[in-house]
């Protein structure tokens, strides 16, 4: 007896919050935040890209896509002030090893969307501005790397390249 | 019309439809898609608090067609004078977020919720900060040029009441171009609040008194505490007006005013202009900062190079440096090694031609190990010391109740069996006997 009144007054408690059958209507909001997406495809890692000695040195340096619903800033920084002797074989710049003379210049090119770059940046190791865009758009810049030699610049021994690393970062203005 | 015909038409008509689509698609541009990429959101969260901490969740989109795997970290965030936002790391604001996760692979269209808690640095009225997600392609051991991409979500943060919305007019000058009379007149404002402000402003330009314009500034910019920025204007100089004149910059949202004059005469000298290309600092093995300052504009300049080590708002170390005469092009490394104590900081370096500001950038510099290093963290020592207190205290507790259980036992053997408490002799249940206990038995043996 005990049992079935603790049985039917548990029933009784799951029917009672139960929302009955033709309830009022379910309500579901959402939200769509501020967004950034930033494509590193088809930005592409450069090896054994030959400098000559002396001039002018370009090589493509792939491209990079911003999609953002808000102003955004696209930004680059780099590890070093000058392109650096790195040992390949030890993964690692070498201390007091040689730099060359000149800044490595990335320079944008608007290829699709509404976003405007600047005409070249000469990469340090605090960030510059790449380009910026009102967002609701996806703007896509095509990256060239320039690099000027001097004669003074010194050729590097087998095992070891001249390197630098590129950060970009896009965010929200 | 015949069938045949009817037919033939038709036919004819889907062909040319066909074509017509297919030559659609053909000069279509070479689409790129959308959806590409690492989505970070949101990608800023910009919020005033009523209390000093908080939580949310970001969320991370994969759009690409191949997995990716994702390093998210936290830097400090702050702006050079044109708004360009710096990621300090290391900074003292990297210990006042934390994220549930600090990578992960993210399959293709996949997506996932990063849980982020934060509290505004004591000291502070506001909390200004990046979350970081990096991802890069594979690169071989002897790649030349190695590309990394991030994209940030901005916290904004601003604390309870009462705020200090102040700044400071540091320069108010004119910038003449190389060709023509059209200049870009500027004010650089120094939030030197505790939060950020959006100021704006005009400046208005004088010749002996006499008012000659008003140069409304782009205004609407951030500025976040202990930066500084760069306000700018147009201005057409008028082709006879020579000599000096005085620009006055009135600032709202902040209140704030400043005073500068220029020469029109020499105005070559609007054309000086010099940056930091490289800011370094490192702590190992004694703290040093390397600064590289070029000359990028058309006239030579001797400018002056201030170094400061800033911990929290209190400067812990200075040093002025004269630099001698830069041709235009010309760069120059300058190091400054601090004596400095274990400790997160911000090395700013600020280049002056006079009272004019050329450049200012900020690096993070962490001096020693981190705190959570030097010990296993006091909170967890606490934690593990309150264990043991609470472990301690419920062993007495049941050692005393032990204790209790005994004594009240050997109470009741000592007493007479008609005196022992009912609950001690076993319930007895009709038809089975009870079962003797110690005393009874004994007295049957």
């Amino acid at each position: 007896m005990k049992r079935m009144v603790i049985f039917a007054a548990a029933l009784l408690a799951i029917l009672a919050v139960m929302p009955p059958a033709g309830a009022a209507d379910q309500i579901i909001t959402a939200s769509i935040g501020s967004s950034v997406t930033m494509s590193t495809n088809p930005t592409e890692t450069i090896s054994n890209w030959s400098l000559s000695a002396l001039g002018a040195n370009t090589t493509s340096g792939g491209s990079v896509g911003v999609s953002a619903n808000v102003p955004y800033t696209l930004t680059v920084v780099a590890d070093k002030a000058k392109m650096s002797e790195y040992n390949t074989g030890s993964s690692a710049y070498v201390s007091g090893g040689k730099t060359l003379t000149n800044a490595l210049s990335v320079v944008p090119v608007l290829s699709s969307g509404t976003g405007v770059p600047v005409a070249s940046v000469a990469v340090g190791t605090s960030a510059s501005a790449l380009a910026a865009g009102v967002g609701l758009s996806t703007d896509v810049y095509d990256l060239t790397l320039s690099q000027t030699t001097l004669i003074t610049d010194e050729p590097l021994a087998s095992g070891r390249v001249y390197r630098i690393v590129l950060t970009y970062t896009a965010a929200a203005l | 019309m015949p069938r045949g015909s009817v037919r033939t038409m038709r036919s004819r008509v889907l062909r040319i439809l066909a074509a017509g689509g297919a030559a659609l698609v053909a000069l279509a541009p070479a689409a790129w898609s959308a959806a590409t990429g690492i989505e970070l959101t949101p990608a800023k969260i910009e919020s005033d608090l009523s209390r000093r901490s908080f939580r949310t969740d970001l969320l991370l989109v994969n759009h690409d067609s191949e997995s990716r795997r994702l390093a998210l970290s936290v830097a400090g965030l702050g702006h050079d004078l044109d708004g360009t936002w710096q990621f300090l790391e290391p900074a003292a604001e990297t210990d006042a977020v934390d994220l549930s996760t600090e990578g992960f692979t993210l399959a293709s269209l996949d997506r996932r919720s990063v849980r982020l808690r934060a509290k505004i640095p004591d000291g502070k009225r506001g909390l200004y900060a990046a979350v970081l997600a990096e991802f890069s392609n594979a690169f071989s051991a002897d790649a030349t040029v190695v590309v990394r991409s991030r994209v940030a979500s901005l916290l904004l943060i601003r604390g309870p009441k009462p705020w200090n919305e102040q700044v400071k007019v540091s320069e108010v000058s004119l910038r003449m171009p190389e060709k023509g009379r059209r200049a870009t007149v500027y004010a650089i404002l120094e939030n030197t609040g505790n939060v950020h402000v959006y100021p704006r402003g005009r400046v208005e330009i004088r010749k002996d008194g006499r008012l000659l314009a008003t140069v409304r500034l782009d205004g609407g910019k951030i500025v976040i505490p202990e930066f500084a920025r760069r306000l700018t204007g147009t201005w057409t100089v008028p082709p006879d007006l020579t000599g000096r004149i005085e620009l006055t910059a009135i600032i709202e949202d902040p209140s704030a005013r400043g005073t500068g004059f220029f020469d029109l005469s020499g105005h070559s000298a609007g054309r000086a202009a010099a940056m930091f290309s490289a800011l370094r600092a490192s702590a190992s093995p004694r703290p040093a900062v390397v600064a590289t300052l070029a000359n990028t504009g058309g006239v030579a300049i001797a400018p002056k190079v201030v170094l400061v080590a800033i911990q929290g708002r209190t400067e812990r170390a200075r040093t002025v440096l004269p630099q001698p005469r830069m041709r235009p092009g010309d760069a120059r490394e300058i190091e400054w090694r601090p004596a400095l104590a274990d400790g997160v900081y911000r090395v700013r370096a600020q280049a002056w031609l006079g009272d004019r500001l050329l450049d200012t950038r900020d690096v993070g510099l962490r001096v020693g190990a981190v705190a959570s290093e030097r010990a296993p963290g006091l909170g967890r020592l606490l934690l593990a010391l309150l264990a043991l207190l609470l472990l301690g205290l419920v062993s007495w507790l049941l050692a005393v109740a032990r204790r209790r259980r005994e004594e009240k036992r050997r109470a009741e053997r000592r007493a007479p069996a008609a005196e022992r408490p009912v609950a001690a002799r076993r319930p007895h249940r009709p038809g089975i006997p009870p079962r003797l206990t110690g005393r009874a038995r004994a007295g049957r043996r």
